[in-house]
């Protein structure tokens, strides 16, 4: 067994070192990624054509100078581009000059003749390719083994809306979109600082998916935001199409329930974690941001507790974490009482729940079974459901499962009832990822609540308590400040202490550089 | 960071080791089960056997949302047997539901097993068994037989027991007549040497027959069960019962009456009432020249509910005379319950646990004896009433 299961990985990651040079190949055959660009303009125009398969929505526009009719080449994709940009501050310099100036000269001054910021001047082929690609336009000059790259990436994209996924009633309405620069500029326009820094690298060796990490210089601490630029060096993968992928390959333990790694959509939640030492990461294409280390504690939070008076922030959080809880145990608790230990249930409820469950032909586990799968298939049905059919599928549930179910005699009432509790309780969690964790625990605790009832609620509990005691974020204990136990950290933890009172960042944070309120000299 | 196979394999194992070596597990399903609710316990002296009566719930009738066909709210069935559990073990030839023992409400003592038979023993198996309360209280069925007491039918607490349990902690907490005597307690006073039990008695009034039909819940004309008067036991049998008033003495004594009401002659003729709300007693065991003194001081609180004479309650000196008179009528009661049940030679009120707690070893030489010194104890009773209040309004109405 052993040895055939060693072969398996070994093709696997033969597997994949082929296909880790694969992207090279792209290129084409005829020029490789480190060659120069070749004097005459038409085999070089020729070849990025070639390199990038003859695609349609390649432009190419050539500049006459005098005799010389393919003087320049403008080249750039159409779509990614800004056309406007491209007419105004290349083509029309471009044409104008040429009466004033002889070519040699333009050329020299190319520089100072266009009038856009981001200018570079490349001579192989590699960069020119990828910054076509990627939105610039590039200009050729004939005679010549070097072309400028122009910034003129301009890519459709939708306006900034409100969050989907966390709302508040009293906050910042924006939230991140599928461009990074959006995202970023979110962040930028709220921490106005110049110790805000901002790092970006290109992750997905097909997609060349741009990633930045985001964080504050004097506030984060070096060794981790050093850890973070090393494991995202270390993703090689063909694409990124979401932050989940990038979580997948940061995170510190890969077989978890819980994560690891937490994400958000709202830049003032960003801002307030770079404030505490965290770091963020942004990805192209995601309106997702991830951000690292976090803690178990951090996941009830809501940026609204800080929105709040404090007494109802405090109170907000203790009721997620009681909400966490009853989703985790509300269906294993119930089964465990109503089989094993009679004697919990105060008499009249038992009596009531006997006698509701006189008809039912399951046992409890299956009835508990019935209706957290129903459940949770319809939950998945009401995402991926299209809009118009929302209505069918609600009164389906409401009536047929809901009340149709307990009068055929198929689910006890009070089975419907634990099952709703645990799940508007998961809703209750302010971060989607942790309400995962409880919907998949949950069938564990039950399945082991009907054979060993509170005695194995309780073992499986310990055991789901040493897992989350052995895990890490990025080095930190995924349940400190609670084990180990800071008591200076408490104040923000599970009561939201008055922001007065909240001098010092939480442990986080670069240890000289924790004061965050400071008294008045 | 890499995870050793060999520690998953370990965990693994240690997880099932954890759920197979921690005993048999105690699955029911409540489908499987008969609740049981009330136990009656008699004896049959002829046979030499105990005859347990076991008062289980019909959950479908007591569902708040009727799936109930009209039958009984419990089904009452007797079994018998040489112990308890044998009797236990019987009923499952009678009834197709194995039994939970862990909801009863109430132990029901038959009047034979009580006087002929002793409870010394009874209440071991509640003790023993872990799935047993002993928090439960204890009834005396009196008159009648246990059965057919737990076979009344009420409307409001559709469950007797629960009814008859009601019934023990309303009058507990308003007229302070009947304590509210757990197992446990009863095991408490019997196995302690200067102490006797007290359980309180029920019986039936009105028609048993009807009591016990599902006519009883239809017609106004019902069969209640009552409680009536406190069993006193000694040596762990039933030897006399005092009855109405007297009972107070016990709760006032062991302070644990809440509240209860205190009557006052006003003149001649008519008395007025008072609800004493707070009622605080300190005894003291003395003995001297082989006799025994019991000194007992309450210090009682209360406020008039009703007056029924023309008495200016303005002045102090009125309420003062109220509470000398009240202050000698309480005395005279506490007096009387004590004096019963110094004729049954029955130490219900612990005096002798007082006694030993003081000085443990004088009791050692007159534990043996402590009945006969009980019985011929002088007792002082000194009672401070204070009269708090009025009510809602001063003067009487001005006749």
């Amino acid at each position: 067994m052993e040895i055939i299961k060693i072969k398996v990985r070994g093709d696997r990651r033969s597997m994949w070192k082929k296909f880790r040079q694969s992207p090279d190949g792209n290129l084409g055959d005829s020029i490789s990624s480190n060659d120069l660009l070749n004097e005459d303009i038409n085999i070089t125009v020729a070849q990025i054509t070639e390199a990038l398969g003859n695609s349609s929505d390649l432009i190419i526009r050539f500049i006459k100078h005098g005799e010389n009719s393919t003087a320049f080449a403008i080249v750039h994709i159409d779509g990614i581009t800004n056309t406007q940009k491209i007419n105004e501050h290349i083509i029309n310099p471009l044409l104008a000059n040429q009466y004033n100036l002889d070519y040699e000269s333009i050329k020299a001054k190319l520089e100072q003749t266009i009038t856009l910021s981001n200018i570079k001047e490349k001579n192989t082929y590699k960069p020119i390719l990828s910054g076509i690609v990627s939105g610039s336009t590039v200009i050729f000059i004939d005679g010549d083994t070097s072309a400028f790259i122009l910034d003129t990436k301009e890519i459709e994209s939708r306006s900034i809306a409100e969050p989907t996924t966390q709302t508040v009633i009293r906050g910042p309405k924006d939230s991140f979109t599928e461009n990074l620069r959006t995202n970023t500029s979110l962040v930028r326009s709220r921490i106005q600082s110049p110790d805000l820094r901002i790092e970006s690298m290109i992750i997905g060796e097909v997609t060349q998916t741009a990633v930045e990490i985001m964080y504050i210089k004097d506030i984060a601490k070096d060794v981790i935001v050093v850890e973070v630029k090393n494991r995202l060096k270390k993703i090689k993968i063909d694409g990124i199409l979401e932050s989940s992928y990038i979580e997948n390959f940061i995170q510190d333990e890969k077989h978890t329930p819980f994560p690891t790694v937490q994400n958000t959509e709202r830049p003032d939640e960003v801002v307030g974690n770079l404030l505490e030492g965290r770091i963020a990461i942004f990805i192209n294409g995601t309106p997702y941001a991830l951000i690292v280390p976090v803690t178990f504690m951090q996941l009830f939070q809501s940026p609204e507790d800080y929105y709040q008076n404090q007494y109802i922030g405090s109170f907000l959080r203790i009721l997620r974490l009681a909400a966490f809880f009853l989703a985790l145990y509300a269906p294993a608790v119930y089964v465990a009482m109503i089989t094993h230990h009679h004697a919990l249930v105060p008499t009249v409820l038992l009596v009531s729940i006997a006698a509701q469950r006189e008809a039912i032909p399951f046992p409890a586990i299956v009835e508990a079974f019935i209706m957290e799968v129903t459940f949770e298939v319809l939950r998945e049905a009401g995402i991926r459901m299209p809009r118009a059919v929302g209505s069918a599928l609600s009164i389906v549930g409401a009536l047929i499962l809901g009340q149709a179910a307990v009068e055929a005699g198929f689910v006890s009432a009070a089975m419907v009832i634990i099952v709703s509790v645990t799940a508007i309780a998961s809703f209750a969690l302010p971060n989607y990822n942790l309400g995962i964790a409880a919907r998949i625990l949950r069938f564990l605790l039950l399945i082991v609540a009907s054979y060993a009832g509170l005695y194995g609620v309780l073992i499986a509990s310990l055991i789901i308590g040493m897992h989350m005691c052995g895990l890490r974020s990025f080095g930190v204990p995924y349940l400190a400040p609670i084990a180990p136990f800071r008591l200076n950290e408490q104040k923000d933890v599970l009561f939201r202490s008055s922001l007065q009172n909240l001098v010092y960042r939480p442990s986080t944070a670069k240890n000289e550089n924790r004061v965050r309120i400071r008294k008045k000299e | 960071m890499k995870v050793n196979p060999m520690r998953i394999k370990l965990s693994f194992v240690i997880i099932i080791l954890i759920f197979s070596l921690s005993g048999c597990s105690n699955y029911k399903e409540l489908s499987e089960i008969a609740i049981v609710l009330g136990i009656g316990v008699d004896y049959i002296p002829d046979k030499d056997i105990y005859e347990v009566t076991y008062q289980v719930v019909n959950p479908s009738e007591n569902a708040a949302k009727g799936t109930g066909t009209g039958a009984t709210p419990v089904i009452n069935y007797k079994s018998s047997g040489k112990t308890l559990s044998e009797a236990a073990e019987n009923a499952s030839n009678i009834f197709s539901r194995q039994n939970i023992y862990s909801h009863i409400q109430l132990v029901l003592i038959g009047e034979q097993l009580a006087k002929k038979e002793s409870l010394n023993f009874i209440f071991d198996i509640f003790e023993r068994d872990a799935g047993v309360r002993v928090n439960v209280p204890v009834l005396i069925a009196r008159n009648d037989d246990v059965k057919t007491l737990l076979d009344i039918l009420l409307v409001i607490d559709k469950v007797p027991v629960r009814s008859l349990v009601g019934k023990l902690r309303n009058a507990s907490n308003i007229n302070g007549e009947h304590g509210e005597i757990k197992i446990n307690d009863v095991i408490e006073r019997l196995t302690n040497f200067g102490s006797e039990p007290t359980i309180s008695g029920i019986s039936i009034s009105g028609n048993k027959k009807t009591g016990a039909s599902k006519d009883n819940l239809e017609k106004m004309e019902k069969t209640f069960v009552l409680l009536n008067g406190v069993g006193v036991f000694k040596k762990g049998k039933l030897v006399g019962w005092i009855e109405g008033n007297k009972t107070k003495s016990l709760q006032i004594i062991n302070n644990t009456i809440q509240s209860t009401n205190l009557r006052i002659h006003c003149d001649e003729r008519r008395y007025n009432n008072i609800l004493l709300n707070r009622i605080k007693s300190n005894s003291k065991v003395d003995i001297k020249d082989n006799h025994a003194l019991i000194t007992i001081q309450s210090n009682v609180y209360g406020n008039f509910t009703e007056i029924l004479c023309n008495k200016d309650l303005g002045k102090r000196e009125v309420i003062y005379e109220f509470e000398q008179n009240g202050a000698k009528e309480l005395e005279k009661e506490i007096k009387a319950g004590i004096s019963a049940t110094q004729k049954m030679k029955s130490d219900v009120f612990g005096f002798g646990e007082m006694y030993r707690s003081d000085h443990p070893k004088k009791w050692r030489k007159i534990k043996n004896h402590w009945n006969e010194l009980f019985s011929n104890a002088k007792v002082i009773v000194k009672v401070n009433l204070n009269i708090e209040g009025t009510g809602m309004r001063v003067k009487p109405y001005p006749y």
